[in-house]
């Protein structure tokens, strides 16, 4: 039953990476055969052993775990610089927003310099 | 000094009651004066207007220090030679800032930071705020490597130059030690004069809480990491 699931998702998965290749964004080969990969796995699940032995690791179980493990850490870490950099943008924008309608003093003897400066 | 080449610096959020008074207590010294309103929810930006300051406005809320870089960027764009960041909520003193604002007139530095730990001690300042700020003076020293006393204060004088230079990039509070540590890399000339600050009920409740030393940390930590 498990297998199952496993197999629709990860179609699903390989059916996406598909699509965003035929765009044109080739990285998405590497998840396509990432996730037909997968697929042989579930299938085949006393495989991961050999790979699991490669890197010194003693069952296919614990490798899993393992990869889990690095590949949800990696991927806080760059949804975190992205985040990151879109709150920069945004920053920006604001910026630019704010400091193209400067709101004058209402009774003030100052020249205020030329509004129509554009924020860069 | 020429004070009409001179820039006071004020962010603002929701700081409708005592704006007011903070401009119009300050306007009779630096007849230039820009407030930043950062996404407040009451009237501060109006009433910013009405005293005899410049308002601009943050369509959202950024953070003190997006706040601070927005209005740095709009006095440079005025042809500011000497800017200076007050706070909005009438802690600093108006001579303070003037002697910030010599200092730099006189070249004495590039950017000019006050210290509430050489002398002009605060006698109502609350004593946890005292160790809390001596500790965080204590971090940004070790971590930056210029000899700080005091890394939270909102008041300083910055030159057009050195301006011109410093970009902030922590929104949110974290930009104070983020200043310190640009003067070390822009090799920028760094001194500090002592200032008062009035402790008000005002100026305590809507200040830095304690608690929020533990965010700024984790903001820089996070901040270095994905630089």
């Amino acid at each position: 039953m498990i297998s199952i699931l496993m197999v629709i998702a990860l179609l699903c998965v390989a059916f996406y990476a598909y699509r965003v290749m035929a765009q044109g964004n080739t990285m998405a080969l590497l998840l396509l055969i990432f996730s037909l990969a997968a697929i042989f796995f579930v299938f085949f699940p006393e495989e991961t052993i050999v790979i699991a032995n490669m890197l010194g690791v003693g069952r296919g179980t614990d490798l899993l775990l393992y990869f889990c493990f690095i590949t949800g850490i990696i991927l806080i870490l760059l949804i975190h610089v992205k985040f990151r950099h879109q709150s920069i943008m945004i920053t920006e924008l604001a910026r630019a927003l704010a400091l193209a309608n400067p709101k004058k003093p209402v009774k003030s003897p100052q020249v205020i310099p030329d509004s129509s400066h554009s924020a860069e | 000094m020429d004070l009409t080449k001179v820039w006071l610096v004020i962010a603002a959020f929701n700081e409708g009651e005592m704006i007011t008074d903070v401009i119009k207590g300050a306007v009779a010294t630096f007849p230039n004066i820009v407030v930043v309103d950062d996404g407040s929810s009451d009237t501060t930006a109006t009433l910013a207007c009405e005293a005899g300051a410049t308002v601009i406005c943050h369509p959202i809320n950024l953070g003190q220090g997006a706040a601070i870089q927005t209005g740095i960027d709009f006095a440079l764009m005025s042809g500011a030679d000497i800017i200076v960041t007050f706070d909005a909520d009438g802690q600093h003193r108006i001579e303070d800032a003037l002697t910030l604002a010599r200092a730099i007139d006189l070249n004495e530095a590039d950017i000019v930071c006050g210290s509430r730990f050489l002398g002009l001690e605060s006698t109502t300042m609350p004593a946890t705020k005292r160790l809390t700020l001596k500790l965080a003076a204590l971090f940004t020293r070790f971590s930056s490597g210029v000899p700080v006393t005091d890394a939270h204060n909102g008041l300083r004088a910055i030159s057009r130059s050195a301006a011109q230079k410093i970009r902030i990039t922590q929104n949110r509070m974290a930009h104070a030690s983020e200043i310190i540590s640009q003067i070390k890399s822009l090799k920028l000339r760094y001194k500090e004069y002592p200032v008062q600050i009035l402790y008000t009920e005002y100026s305590i409740a809507k200040g830095q809480k304690i608690s929020n030393a533990i965010n700024i940390l984790i903001d820089l930590l996070f901040g270095r990491i994905s630089k």
